[in-house]
């Protein structure tokens, strides 16, 4: 491993204040930037090195800023342990793991003053090749009650711990933090669908969401002082060679991870490396923050695509504009919000923010909708529209 | 605005019933022959031109709070006298017209106009934009006039053009254009080729589908 | 960002229903009931029926070549459905006049499938019987009712159909039928009016899309078919399904309007 980026895809609607230059040398935990618009929210560097490269993107978002690593010189001294709740959430936002929650409704990064209604930490898997929750927890001894009991004190209400049917992962933490289970079916595995359940969010109550393994390196943080942004990610994909877990950190290279682990193509089709679950993820080469598994599948050849000229090109020619929506059965299932589906899809479709609104789009994020996006006959990404009307209630709110 | 703007502006480029949506009632009724839909449009010409003039006479001195009612009153004095002219000197006509005549006084392009133009601007060019509206109009259901009997009974102003399959020929007419849906379709496809050819007509939709040139400004 | 449509590999991961599949599933399922429509009306069908898809692929390759639309084969869907609904001795001018018409007006003009308001077929009917009125559609015989049934199957396993519509239409024809005339004239309701249920009404693009919304709309359908039954005896007239179908589709808005209104209402409530 020698590169580990910080991707803007990652921020949506973030506007960073760099605080370091290329060619910087940086510790780890050491601050690269923050929010514009809330300067508490700091981004620090996961590993130790030397900032290789600063992209910005569109309307000066952070695209990528890419972190060569080098061995340390020193590891940073460990801080001393936080106990109260105002130290706690100091020492979240100054040791970069406030990203770590986001809010529900709107999916974003939350103000560093504000307070949830509750907290949901997700401990379930989102798809079956996504790693198993308990398998990765077991080896962490007492990382993950600490964490839980730290971030009890950020809100007054209850934290609630999703988990799968088992031994409750949050027994004898304290009255505050709960266990909850679900078992696994199609949108199990999403804090939306937890949040639907047990304690649903309009304009005025928000809830924060939060990863297992994040809350793990919480209570690492707050009991021994050492931030640790390493991530188990699972392996997976008909092209992976050996599909299993793998110790990496958040913003990995993934060619480089990837170098040894792929199986060959049939008919030599080249590699497409996802970062994240097939529904959920994107095609990158970095791994994603809040990704936990690295999808490898073949991609299309660019020779093998038909010509697109004449009349039998007119056949074939796929336009920017999403196909028809064809209401079916199986679009009904998809979406388990008790929504009415093809009347939510339409006001997506035109951002008809008020209907979407209305219909209950607050509760969702892009997650929510992927399993439409795949079983809709339109090929239209819910999950950009989706994000679209979210941004313009958020400014509105 | 010129006096010649006023003339020709509403035969297409902001013709009453294609761009405004204004006296459609009477263009679905009156038009299943052409001497009908003739008849109407020099009726409601005439109308148009004189209570837009007596209107914009009177303008400075119609209290706004009953503008309305007094428009009418004028309106309705002018057709009264329009339709006793037609009964005693167009007595067949006038039979076939039967109340369509009575009703210009609620057609909503007479009042309109008189709102929109006749309160404020002078005689003459009030005059004229009721002319230009009147034949802004007459040209539309002239169109669907035509149309209508042609393609319903094979002849134009009762001159037969083909042989209809009654008569032994092989023009079968249509039955629905006897009916007002007809009027409907055509009105709607006469819209359709202004708008085409005048792009600037068309109204923008609230909400658009999202495709990939959007972009959030 | 590269548009408003999925990535190319999760486009490529989808295996459910997409704009292509569903026209071959329909054009399966209408396969028998064209087929028993050439074998009864014999030679002349075939003249209808080559018109009816020639007509609707040349206008679709014109609305595809002026608006820039990639091609589909839906509209040879409608033509199907529209020779299966004409008696073969309609003249081929007047066949292509009413396909013209319905499939510009119904679908293409509104920007193709899924973006308008009424069935491209029934509108095609419902301009053939207008236009030239004395005009009667072709009635349903009983092999034709039977050769329904696969395609009805087919459908409905594969959740292009919605069953509450179904369900919801034969619910109210059967009380009228029983009201009507008894119980012995429920087989002939069924054979006369099962294609225009299938094809027509619960068409996927033309009805109610909200759950309780299909209900009300296969009432309304339902009772509509009842009104407008201008045959005499236990026998659906085709144009009343047709006629039922156009009406009914254009309230259908207004009926999820309701739906969703009243959804929105009890979400409120649950969630305080």
């Amino acid at each position: 491993m020698t590169q580990v980026a910080l991707l803007g895809a990652d921020l949506p609607g973030l506007r960073p204040k760099l605080l370091c230059a290329q060619g910087d040398r940086v510790g780890r935990g050491l601050a690269l930037f923050h929010d514009r618009a809330n300067p508490e929210v700091v981004f620090v560097s996961p590993v130790s090195g030397v900032v290789d490269t600063i992209t910005l993107g569109p309307r000066r978002s952070l695209s990528a800023l890419v972190i060569r690593l080098e061995p340390d010189q020193h590891e940073p001294d460990p801080t001393s342990v936080a106990t109260s709740p105002d130290e706690i959430r100091e020492t979240l936002l100054a040791k970069g793991f406030w990203p770590a929650f986001l809010t529900r409704p709107y999916g974003r990064i939350p103000a560093p003053d504000a307070v949830p209604e509750a907290i949901f930490v997700n401990v379930t898997p989102d798809n079956p090749h996504a790693p198993d929750p308990r398998v990765v927890l077991r080896d962490q001894g007492d990382a993950f009650p600490a964490g839980l009991k730290a971030i009890a004190h950020l809100t007054s209400g209850t934290v609630h711990v999703c988990q799968t049917p088992g031994t409750d992962l949050a027994a004898g933490c304290g009255d505050r933090i709960r266990g909850s289970f679900f078992p696994e079916s199609q949108a199990s595995g999403l804090s939306g669908t937890h949040i639907h359940r047990l304690h649903p969010v309009d304009q005025n109550r928000s809830v924060w969401s939060i990863g297992y393994q994040d809350v793990a390196a919480i209570g690492k943080l707050i009991e021994t002082g050492i931030h640790d942004f390493s991530r188990i990610a699972a392996l997976a994909g008909p092209r992976a060679r050996q599909p299993r877990l793998i110790r990496t950190i958040a913003g990995a290279n993934l060619q480089e991870l990837i170098r040894e682990e792929t199986l060959p193509g049939n008919h030599g089709s080249p590699l497409c490396v996802v970062s994240g679950s097939l529904t959920n993820g994107r095609q990158a080469s970095w791994l994603g923050r809040y990704h936990q598994q690295i999808t490898l599948l073949d991609d299309v050849a660019p020779q093998s695509r038909i010509s697109k000229g004449g009349l039998m090109g007119l056949f074939r020619r796929t336009s920017s504009q999403p196909a028809p929506l064809i209401p079916t059965a199986a679009l009904e299932w998809a979406l388990a919000f008790g929504v009415p589906v093809v009347p939510f899809l339409r006001a997506l479709s035109v951002g008809d923010a008020e209907t979407a609104s209305r219909l209950g789009c607050l509760e969702m994020v892009e997650e929510d909708v992927a399993a439409v996006s795949m079983a809709c006959s339109s090929g239209a990404d819910y999950g950009r529209m989706l994000r679209h009307v979210l941004d313009e209630l958020a400014e509105d709110a | 605005m010129s006096l010649h703007h006023h003339l020709t502006a509403p035969l297409i480029g902001n013709n009453p019933v294609t761009l405004q949506i204004l006296g459609i009632c009477s263009a679905l009724a009156v038009t299943t022959t052409l001497s009908t839909a003739i008849t109407m449009s020099v009726a409601l010409t005439v109308v148009l031109c004189l209570s837009n003039g007596v209107i914009s006479l009177m303008r400075h001195h119609i209290p706004p709070s009953i503008r309305l009612i007094i428009q009418i009153t004028i309106v309705a004095s002018i057709v009264i006298v329009i339709d006793q002219f037609m009964q005693a000197f167009m007595f067949e006509m006038s039979k076939r017209l039967s109340i369509f005549v009575g009703l210009i006084v609620t057609n909503c392009l007479v009042l309109g106009r008189a709102e929109a133009f006749a309160m404020r601007n002078p005689v003459l060019p009030s005059v004229v934009d009721g002319l230009g509206n009147g034949l802004g109009y007459s040209l539309v259901l002239l169109i669907v006039g035509a149309l209508r009997e042609f393609l319903g009974t094979g002849a134009l102003m009762g001159v037969p053009l083909v042989t209809t399959a009654a008569d032994g020929g092989w023009f079968q007419p249509l039955g629905l254009m006897q009916l007002a849906p007809s009027a409907f379709f055509i009105l709607g496809l006469l819209v359709w080729l202004v708008r085409a050819m005048r792009p600037e007509q068309v109204e923008q939709p609230e909400f658009r589908l999202r495709t990939s040139e959007d972009r959030r400004p | 960002m590269t548009g408003w449509t999925l990535d190319p590999f999760r486009m490529r991961q989808r295996s459910g229903w997409t704009p292509a599949r569903v026209t071959v599933a329909q054009l399966i399922a209408l396969a028998a009931p064209v087929a028993v429509s050439l074998v009864e009306r014999g030679t002349p069908q075939i003249a209808v029926l080559l018109t009816a898809v020639v007509t609707c692929l040349i206008w679709e390759l014109a609305f595809g070549l002026i608006r820039g639309r990639p091609l589909s084969l839906h509209t040879a869907t409608v033509a199907l459905i529209f020779a299966v609904l004409v008696p073969a001795s309609i003249p081929v001018w007047q066949i292509v006049v009413a396909v013209s018409l319905g499939v510009v007006f119904g679908e293409l003009v509104f920007g193709g499938r899924g973006y308008g308001i009424v069935s491209g077929a029934a509108a095609a009917a419902g301009f053939l019987v207008f236009f030239f009125t004395g005009t009667e559609l072709a009635s349903s015989s009983e092999i034709m009712a039977l050769a329904t049934l696969p395609g009805l199957v087919l459908l409905l396993a594969g959740g292009l159909v919605s069953w509450r519509i179904l369900v919801s239409v034969t619910v109210v024809l059967i009380i009228a039928g029983l009201i009507q005339d008894g119980a012995s004239s429920l087989p002939s309701v069924a054979i006369t009016a099962v294609f225009g249920m299938v094809f027509l009404i619960s068409d996927p693009v033309a009805g109610a899309t909200t759950n309780p919304g299909r209900v009300v709309f296969g009432l309304l359908a339902g009772v509509l078919i009842v009104l407008f039954d201008t045959a005499a005896g236990p026998v659906v007239a085709p144009a009343a399904v047709v006629f039922a179908s156009l009406l009914a589709s254009l309230f259908a808005p207004l009926i999820d309007h309701m739906a969703v209104a009243l959804i929105v209402r009890r979400r409120r409530a649950r969630h305080g």
